[in-house]
């Protein structure tokens, strides 16, 4: 606040300040209350502790390509003929393709893998490119988080953790697969058609383009799930509109948004389409050098945890890290990276775990989430919900979120 | 490698350090309440907090923040009618000294235009200079300088009648 003491920058201030009628200074000083700070920070912890779960390489909680799937597929019959022949018009366009960039949005968070989706996250800017003349490569960025495949190599990375992983693994998934091939949702649109009781769907003829609307009801019963309920698009109410260019029957727009707790949400919105543009390789293979890539060949659980549950791989792990027991830590954490495991050793050493509860399933996600009470050294408590997963030929349970 | 929820909550710290109690008053003066302007100032950390990597400029953003968060705020209010206009909820006499305070400076700034009274506000009671200001308002600051020496002049000339 401007007082007669506060520190001038320069004589044109002073100049200002000598001006300024006492009428508009305050007689009386006034501070925020003491624990607006911690108020503020625990406000911030808390907040965060809903969407604090980075999955990585091989994370995949929600599945967007999958989830788009099953609201397309899942539903019963539908009399939408002739919405029909605009799908089958876009996959035609598809045939001939030589590359496809698409700029879009997506409700997710920075760091998470781009299967993440929150309803209640940012919507952030998303590119992705793909040549397909061989030997076909793609690229994916959005802030926080970039992947690529150069015909030989996946890379996916985190700027700005200075980590990443690699795979030589050719079949991408998830959202990735369905941006690489549009021509399945395009085949899954035009399997709804046919069978699709619940779907409404309206059609716009414009100038330029044909407008196609579709709202789809939500599927199944989630209510059981208590962690990201209802926050997949197969999960949710989906209204999804779609833009077919008249004159080529090319895909120009798609928006996909969901009716989350009555609320209407743009879970995905494209900002530009573009097909058959020159794409130089080098540009889709750009990755850096200096940070610690990790191989996913090279993730390995331990066997002595394949008769274990969710829950007591959960409480070995916590229980692990009171003493921090190398051994263990050093399997169960690696899809962390050395660096992420020295971080998470500075942060967990010496926690105790107070209460493990019921480990529950959620959404897509195909491990679980174990539910933990952990008392820290210094007197600081923390819940968290440990992410879990042991979908691997070992079937050993390996942390793939939570911490 | 730096863990981003540590990393997270460690800025947000250190702004609020470096200019939590600056926003409440940038949010008192406007509002005349502590409670309400604690309430915006929070949101407005809470909204940063969310999108703490993508933010190029946080003093901007959150001063920002506080400038929508108190707009809303008041345009809310407008709609409500108070039970007991003119006194405070609050029983300190300290407080309710306070507010009586941002009310009467208040009352003196409403009387301004808009984009004068903003630029006040940000330099006397946010702790603003004319450069940071111009981060928050995108406004150069010459623009800004003459602004404020406007609405000064405007403020002596009542005053003096």
């Amino acid at each position: 606040m401007k007082t007669k003491n506060h520190s001038i920058q320069s004589p044109e201030e002073e100049n200002f300040f000598k001006r300024i009628p006492e009428a508009l200074l305050p007689r009386k000083e006034i501070r925020p209350s003491e624990d607006l700070r911690d108020r503020i920070l625990e406000a911030a912890d808390k907040a965060s502790q809903k969407t604090r779960r980075l999955h990585y390489w091989s994370g995949t909680i929600l599945s967007v390509a999958a989830s788009l799937l099953l609201a397309i597929l899942l539903i019963g019959h539908t009399p939408a003929y002739a919405a029909r022949k605009y799908f089958e018009a876009a996959v035609k366009s598809f045939q001939y393709l030589t590359s496809l960039q698409i700029q879009f949005s997506l409700r997710t968070a920075p760091q998470e893998n781009f299967d993440y989706i929150d309803p209640a996250g940012e919507l952030l800017p998303h590119h992705f490119a793909i040549r397909y003349t061989p030997p076909m490569m793609w690229r994916i960025e959005k802030p926080g988080r970039i992947a690529l495949f150069n015909g030989e190599a996946c890379y996916q990375w985190l700027p700005e953790l200075e980590m990443g992983w690699r795979s030589s693994n050719r079949e991408s998934e998830g959202l990735i697969q369905a941006l690489c091939d549009l021509q399945t949702l395009m085949h899954s649109e035009i399997a709804a058609t046919k069978q699709n009781k619940e779907a409404q769907y309206e059609i716009t003829q414009q100038p330029d383009y044909t407008e196609l609307i579709i709202q789809m009801p939500a599927q199944g019963d989630f209510t059981q799930s208590n962690w990201q309920r209802n926050t997949s698009i197969s999960e949710s109410d989906t209204r999804r509109t779609y833009h077919f260019d008249n004159t080529t029957g090319a895909l120009r727009y798609a928006c996909i948004e969901g009716f989350v707790e009555g609320r209407k949400v743009v879970l995905l919105e494209t900002q530009q389409i573009r097909y058959n543009e020159e794409i130089i390789p080098s540009a889709l293979d750009d990755h850096p050098t200096h940070i610690e890539w990790i191989s996913s060949l090279e993730l390995k659980g331990g066997t002595e945890q394949q008769d274990l549950t969710a829950e007591e791989s959960a409480e070995r792990i916590i229980l692990a890290m009171e003493q921090w027991e190398e051994e263990i830590l050093h399997k169960e954490l690696q899809q962390y990276g050395e660096k992420g495991y020295q971080h998470l050793k500075e942060h967990y050493q010496g926690v105790k775990l107070l209460q493990c509860g019921a480990a529950f399933r959620s959404g897509l996600y195909p491990g679980y989430f174990v539910p933990c009470h952990l008392l820290f050294p210094d007197g600081r408590h923390e819940k968290i919900n440990l992410a879990l997963r042991n979908d691997n030929p070992d079937r050993v349970w390996i942390v793939d979120g939570g911490l | 490698m730096k863990n981003p929820h540590t990393e997270k909550m460690k800025r947000l710290a250190a702004w609020y350090d470096a200019w939590g109690e600056d926003l409440f008053r940038f949010a008192f003066y406007r509002l005349a309440s502590r409670e309400d302007a604690e309430d915006v100032v929070q949101e407005a950390f809470l909204q940063i907090g969310s999108r703490i990597f993508e933010i190029q400029q946080p003093r901007a953003y959150l001063y920002r923040a506080v400038q929508n968060g108190c707009s809303d705020l008041l345009r809310k209010k407008k709609k409500l009618t108070p039970l007991d206009p003119g006194r405070s909820q609050s029983p300190e006499v300290e407080r309710f000294e306070a507010e009586e305070e941002a009310q009467r400076i208040n009352l003196l700034l409403d009387k301004l235009p808009n984009e004068q009274a903003e630029v006040i506000r940000l330099h006397l009671y946010g702790n603003l200079h004319f450069t940071e200001i111009g981060e928050v308002l995108t406004t150069p600051p010459s623009t800004l300088k003459s602004r404020f020496s406007a609405g000064i002049e405007r403020l002596k000339k009542m005053l003096n009648q």
